[in-house]
């Protein structure tokens, strides 16, 4: 929680229980995806909380930041943890791996609602123009 | 009356006219009104409409506070009248009282502008975020379906796996 | 522990004069930004006057007070100074200046500051930002007045609550940093952060550089970002002990990678890197080279220095080059797919050689290839964010109107009467025009003749039909008395003098003047009168900059000629100032109403927010329970799942 300041300026603002919440949910949600490895409820995940924090109008740039921020920081404990073992080498590997698919996924989802907005401004244009 | 003097001679009234008896001497109410008498005084009686930046600066900052637009017209109001009875009163040489009128009807006429440019900026951005709040609305209706349709095929799947076991 | 420190500014692209200062004072351990603001040049004597009253005040009180204390009373000292100096020059009245300052005792920083400009802590790769924004939003949200989502698009986000000199004294926040290794600290002015990517400054910042390096690489990053202001900036840095395996990657790693470029490159071509639209157009080996070589170098630059700037800049570099040749993302995204691929097999094949090595590498390249994606998603989202805004504008295009026309006669004007100039500035000015025998549209400026643009008529919508405005004071107090006929007259000539000056055009102008001589004559300076005035002249328009503000060109014009004119009519001078202070009562309780109706026309706006923020809130709620459940079913599903199958091929549910 110390450290949520630099994840992300919107979070920092919130209070202490909401800004746990939110960490929280991702860091659950992380453990589970390493579990499943199932990109589909990964991608429901990142859509559903991209949705959530866009209707509390944080930009997706700081959303991408603060999940990125929030993975790297679980691979940095996951090293310091488990600095000469095996298992803590793989899941500092694993974690490093599943925070470059947030940020893909999160990407793939940023660049679907673009081309949503921009079908719709076309279609406004064309009825303007009209 | 030179500006400098006129300057000094309207200066004394502020006491009266912010009635800093009432409301203290830190920011009386309409004390950037009466301020922007002074500088307008101080321009010789005359500036470009609208162009007065501390005066803006001032009402951008009480209404950043939240003041409403209505409060700060009412200063306005307020300060216009008792400076118009104080320079009616204290000011012997008509040509300056006329001065000082203008400037009064230069800062009320910018202060109206200022704050009506403020309501309509403020109902353009209410414009523009209700649109954005529109706009999520769209995202969380598409979330919200396609979490009812996740909840229901991993909900079956979990029967599935308990029916297998 | 040896610190090292450097400061650079730049006046930016677009100011002209550079109205930040800055302190770099080893000797006692102060630095200081301050970036001063006020009109005529005033910003850079704000800022320097408080700079030498701070450096002053730290040289003599040095070792005999607490940093905590020397600090706080040294910014006050300059706050005053600047204070002082504001109130001895009235051009400078309201000049000011933000500060942030640095007290460095060994390890021990004392930050400080008032305003915007800002502190930041860069340790073990994050990013902290010490000082809080003094704006007038950011009070408000702190103080609970303001919900957080709301301060986000605030109209005042950016008007400061604090700066040096609006007062003689100021509050100072303070704020204690006990310095470790590897640290690195920033202050700087909003010139930077308000240019430069903050993802940007924090790879700079991080990169093994220099010092004065870092701050000339930041300023660089602040005036490719369009360096709209002046640009500050002190970076101080501790001594890094680097750990082992940083080490290790810093040395073996990156000298292993760079050995293995050739093959990066061959498995980038057999990737599919040359038949990348990205590319298309190119020779296979310049499209090599233009791609491959430079994110391999990149990569390496980072795995030296252990940064993120070099693949960061990459990324931006490649992805906005071709959004803005109008590329779609699934092409950047296969060129991605395509280094990261060659990437992890150039890395895996290395541990099949050297595990851990090749471990220390895999993790490194990992990385430097979410701060790929971080780049590519800032620009996503800043591309969303321009295509939002340009739907909200063609939405809002459509402006509502407002109808607060009556069906009642217009007001008449009155006779002409002969000029006759006077002495005042105002009267100068106008005896100085040549006559007005037509008006531009939409002329603003005074001194030159302007008139009211009609607005476009349509049907109207949201019609208020009240007979007053329910905030504006009916018992105002009443600054005159009943004029004598004698002053009603030189009213009415003044009138006439105003109008005669006015085009055969100016319609709205001449009415307002009509609106002017009726309300003149308004002994109980009642506002029905006012406001039925004012509804006549507003007619129907849009709620908007282009159809408000034409009534207040009109407003403000009128003003001028009647006090031009009231100079020209022949009368005793009591008279004519009698005269004068009915118009301006008059004009004063016209521009009253007249703003009245502004806001009654704006309220519908807000309503209309507020019903749609209601309906989002309950959206949220719907979309966070079924987002609880949703996430309990993954954790069952979790529990269940095989653990032996391997990882990304255990589930792939649809979404």
């Amino acid at each position: 929680m110390d450290l949520r300041a630099t994840l992300d300026p919107s979070l920092a603002r919130l209070d202490e229980t909401s800004a746990q919440t939110q960490i929280s949910a991702v860091l659950e949600h992380l453990g589970n995806f390493i579990a499943t490895g199932d990109l589909g409820l990964h991608r429901a995940f990142l859509h559903t909380f991209l949705a959530m924090r866009a209707a509390e109008a944080q930009s997706p740039a700081a959303v991408l930041t603060m999940l990125v921020a929030i993975g790297d920081t679980a691979a940095q404990v996951a090293q310091l943890d488990g600095t000469g073992t095996t298992e803590g080498a793989e899941l500092t590997l694993l974690l490093t791996r599943v925070t470059g698919s947030t940020a893909r996924v999160v990407n793939d989802l940023i660049a679907e609602e673009h081309a949503q907005r921009y079908r719709e401004w076309v279609e406004l244009k064309e009825r303007g123009g009209s | 009356m030179s500006d400098a003097d006129m300057y000094e001679a309207v200066s004394v009234l502020r006491d009266e006219v912010l009635d800093t008896v009432e409301h203290g001497d830190r920011d009386p109410p309409g004390a950037e009104v009466f301020d922007a008498v002074l500088r307008a005084l101080n321009a010789g009686g005359e500036s470009v409409p609208g162009l007065d930046l501390t005066l803006h600066d001032a009402i951008s900052r009480r209404l950043a506070w939240g003041d409403r637009e209505d409060v700060v017209l009412q200063d306005a109001e307020v300060v216009f009248d008792r400076l118009m009875l104080a320079v009616e009163r204290a000011f012997r040489d008509l040509d300056d009282q006329m001065v000082v009128v203008e400037s009064a009807t230069l800062v009320a006429v910018t202060v109206a502008r200022v704050v009506s440019r403020a309501a309509v900026d403020r109902a353009s951005h209410e414009r523009a975020a209700r649109l954005r709040e529109e706009m999520a609305q769209g995202k969380l209706k598409e979330v919200l379906e396609r979490q009812k349709a996740t909840i229901a095929r991993l909900e079956g799947e979990l029967r599935a796996a308990a029916y297998r076991g | 522990m040896k610190i090292r420190i450097a400061g650079d500014t730049n006046v930016g692209k677009v100011r002209e004069n550079n109205e930040d200062s800055l302190i770099v004072d080893i000797e006692r351990g102060l630095y200081v930004v301050l970036d001063g603001m006020g009109g005529a040049n005033a910003g850079d004597i704000a800022s320097q006057t408080a700079r030498d009253a701070i450096l002053q005040y730290v040289a003599h009180r040095r070792g005999q007070m607490e940093p905590k204390a020397l600090l706080t009373a040294a910014i006050q000292s300059g706050s005053a100074a600047v204070f002082g100096a504001a109130q001895a020059v009235r051009e400078r009245h309201g000049m000011g200046t933000t500060c942030v300052g640095m007290l460095v005792d060994g390890e021990k920083v004392t930050v400080g500051h008032v305003g915007d400009s800002r502190a930041y802590l860069l340790r073990e790769g994050r990013l902290l930002q010490l000082t809080k924004d003094h704006t007038i939003v950011e009070e408000l949200v702190g103080r609970g007045l303001l919900a957080p989502e709301d301060a986000e698009r605030h109209p005042y986000k950016n008007v400061l609550s604090r700066n040096l000199g609006a007062r003689p004294e100021a509050r100072v926040d303070i704020t204690e940093v006990v310095l470790e290794p590897g640290d690195r600290m920033m202050i700087c002015s909003d010139g930077l952060y308000g240019y430069a990517q903050i993802d940007a400054i924090q790879y700079v910042l991080g990169s093994g550089d220099a010092p004065a390096d870092v701050a000339r690489e930041l300023i660089e990053l602040a005036l490719r970002g369009g360096g709209g202001d002046n640009v500050t900036v002190i970076v101080l840095e501790t001594p890094a002990q680097p750990v082992s395996s940083t080490v290790v990657v810093r040395t073996n790693g990156a000298i292993a990678w760079w050995q293995r470029r050739a093959r990066f490159l061959q498995l980038c071509k057999d990737g599919g890197l040359t038949r990348n639209p990205i590319v298309s157009g190119l020779e296979s080996s310049e499209a090599l080279e233009l791609i491959g070589l430079s994110v391999c170098q990149a990569i390496f630059h980072d795995l030296e220095k252990s940064t993120g700037v070099n693949v960061w800049t990459f990324a931006q570099n490649l992805a906005a080059g071709w959004f803005e040749r109008d590329g779609n993302w699934e092409a950047l995204r296969s060129m991605m797919d395509i280094i990261a691929n060659a990437a992890r097999t150039v890395v895996d094949e290395l541990r099949v050689l050297d595990s851990q090595l090749g471990f220390l590498l895999d993790v490194a390249v990992s990385r430097a290839l979410v701060v790929a994606e971080l780049a590519l998603g800032g620009l996503l989202a800043e591309r969303l964010r321009a295509i939002e805004a340009d739907l909200i504008t063609l939405h809002t295009a459509n402006v509502p109107r407002v109808d607060l026309s009556e069906p009642r006669p217009r007001l008449t004007p009155m006779p002409r009467l002969t000029p006759n100039p006077r002495s005042t500035p105002t009267a100068e000015k106008i005896a100085a025009m040549p006559p007005i025998t037509a008006e531009p549209e939409e002329e603003t400026r005074p001194g030159a003749e302007q008139t009211m643009v009609e607005p476009p008529m349509s049907e109207p919508s949201g019609f208020i039909d009240r007979p007053t405005i329910p905030f504006l004071r009916p018992e105002r107090e009443v600054s005159g008395s009943h004029e004598s006929d004698e002053v009603m007259l030189a009213v009415d000539k003044t009138i006439t003098v105003a109008i005669a000056r006015t085009a055969p055009k100016a319609e709205n102008l001449r009415t307002v003047l009509s609106a002017l001589q009726q309300l003149a004559g308004d002994v109980a300076g009642n506002f029905a009168a006012a406001v039925i005035a004012a509804r006549d002249i507003y007619g129907i328009r849009t709620v908007d900059d282009v159809g408000i503000m034409p009534l207040f060109d009109a407003l403000d014009h009128s003003r001028i000629l009647v006090a031009a004119a009231v100079h020209q009519i022949q009368v005793p001078l009591p008279i004519r100032a009698r005269a004068l202070r009915a118009l301006s009562r008059a004009h004063q309780r016209l521009v009253s109403a007249m703003t009245g109706l502004v806001l009654e026309a704006c309220l519908p706006t807000a309503e209309k927010l507020r019903e749609a923020q209601h309906v989002t809130t309950e959206l949220r709620d719907q979309v966070a329970e079924a987002e609880r459940r949703r996430a309990d079913l993954e954790r069952q599903i979790a529990i269940q799942t095989d653990q032996s199958l391997p990882w990304g091929s255990r589930g792939n549910t649809e979404w």
